[in-house]
């Protein structure tokens, strides 16, 4: 017989199920940093398993204009990540500033700004490289063009507060096959806190 | 008296527990990408699209049953959902920890109670340690909380 309590609460769980579904939906799409790649149709042409599968950019007339330097990239990339093999190498100990800071002197070390390209402009680690999450798979190559894998990399976002880091971090390693990359949990606030006057002189500059 | 103090604990659990998911989905809801970015750090071996849908729907269940169980509304099936959520994060910051990923848990917006970026609570209560303890202990209240509604009703 039908536990009528039992079924009540199944019943109201579906409806908040559906609406958090409507709304995350609808939210999504108007939100300006919405996650995109869903949006995109398959029969489009493009599509996250073929552009990844080629490991090559995807053609620009087939990426949605309105996602054009939004976070389509992203999608591509995360879509399509196959399950890391057994042995690919994952990243290392996060390292603080003050580790940082003297391998980055003595050129040991490529340290790698996680953010978007105008965060990045606007103020940044002096001596740090912009590799933008959101444009990884447009940057990648220029990358691993100037920097073999064995390098030493460390990435850092905001602060411990963004995650992007981290996931860069990971993709860094597991996807590129880079052995030696680490994570600056406490990003360019930590940086901040530590050189206060630094940070300014980074401003601009690359 | 004993009686009216079980209460007031059970509800000060319950906005506890609802002010926590208001306070977690908020820091979600205000940059989508970053919670996605943050979900593909766990590395879960899950495909591109779930992770998706579970960035753009998860922020929404956390408000709604958090907003359900301020105000007392629907709370069997909140706290149903709610005790679902914590098992969720329980499982998914157990096993990044089991495996040793480097990655913050990103369940909390720590800026919206004033704990500045880079600071030792910070990096404490955003650690995948504190974040999984944190996890099971409140999916315990909310399995209790439930059981207690669920004998409520079935008294009544």
């Amino acid at each position: 017989m039908r536990n009528p309590v039992t079924g009540g609460t199944a019943r109201e769980m579906l409806v908040i199920l559906v609406t958090t579904g409507a709304l995350g939906y609808a939210f999504n799409a108007l939100s300006p940093l919405g996650v995109r790649g869903y949006a995109m149709a398959p029969a489009s042409g493009y599509s996250n398993e073929t552009v990844a599968a080629s490991a090559e950019p995807a053609p620009a007339a087939a990426i949605d204009p309105r996602y054009k330097n939004d976070t389509v990239q992203v999608e591509v990339l995360q879509g399509a990540r196959p399950a890391p093999p057994a042995a690919a190498p994952s990243p290392g100990t996060p390292m603080g500033w003050d580790e940082i800071k003297p391998l980055l002197a003595a050129g040991k070390l490529v340290l790698v700004d996680a953010r978007t390209t105008s965060d990045y402009e606007a103020g940044h680690i002096p001596g740090a490289e912009s590799l933008p999450f959101a444009d990884m798979e447009q940057s990648i190559a220029a990358f691993q063009a100037r920097h073999p894998k064995p390098q030493m990399i460390a990435v850092y976002c905001a602060s411990t507060t963004c995650r992007v880091s981290s996931a860069e971090a990971a993709i860094l390693a597991q996807r590129y096959g880079y052995t030696d990359v680490h994570e600056m949990p406490g990003g360019f606030a930590e940086y901040r806190l530590a050189e206060p006057a630094g940070a300014e002189a980074g401003k601009g500059a690359k | 008296m004993k009686i009216e103090l079980e209460f007031n604990l059970r509800s000060i659990l319950r906005w506890a527990l609802g002010l926590l998911l208001v306070w977690a989905s908020l820091g979600k809801l205000a940059n989508l990408q970053e919670f996605y970015g943050t979900l593909s750090g766990y590395a879960l071996p899950l495909p591109g699209a779930l992770l998706r849908v579970t960035a753009v729907i998860l922020p929404w269940l956390e408000l709604v049953c958090g907003l359900l169980l301020v105000s007392n509304c629907w709370t069997r099936a909140a706290l149903s959902w709610t005790a679902v959520l914590f098992s969720v994060f329980a499982l998914a910051t157990g096993q990044a920890w089991m495996r040793g990923l480097h990655i913050s848990c990103g369940c909390l917006d720590l800026r919206l109670v004033g704990i500045s970026d880079g600071s030792a609570a910070a990096l404490f209560i955003d650690s995948l340690g504190f974040a999984l303890v944190r996890a099971i202990a409140l999916g315990a209240v909310a399995v209790s909380l439930l059981t207690h509604q669920k004998k409520a009703g079935a008294g009544s």
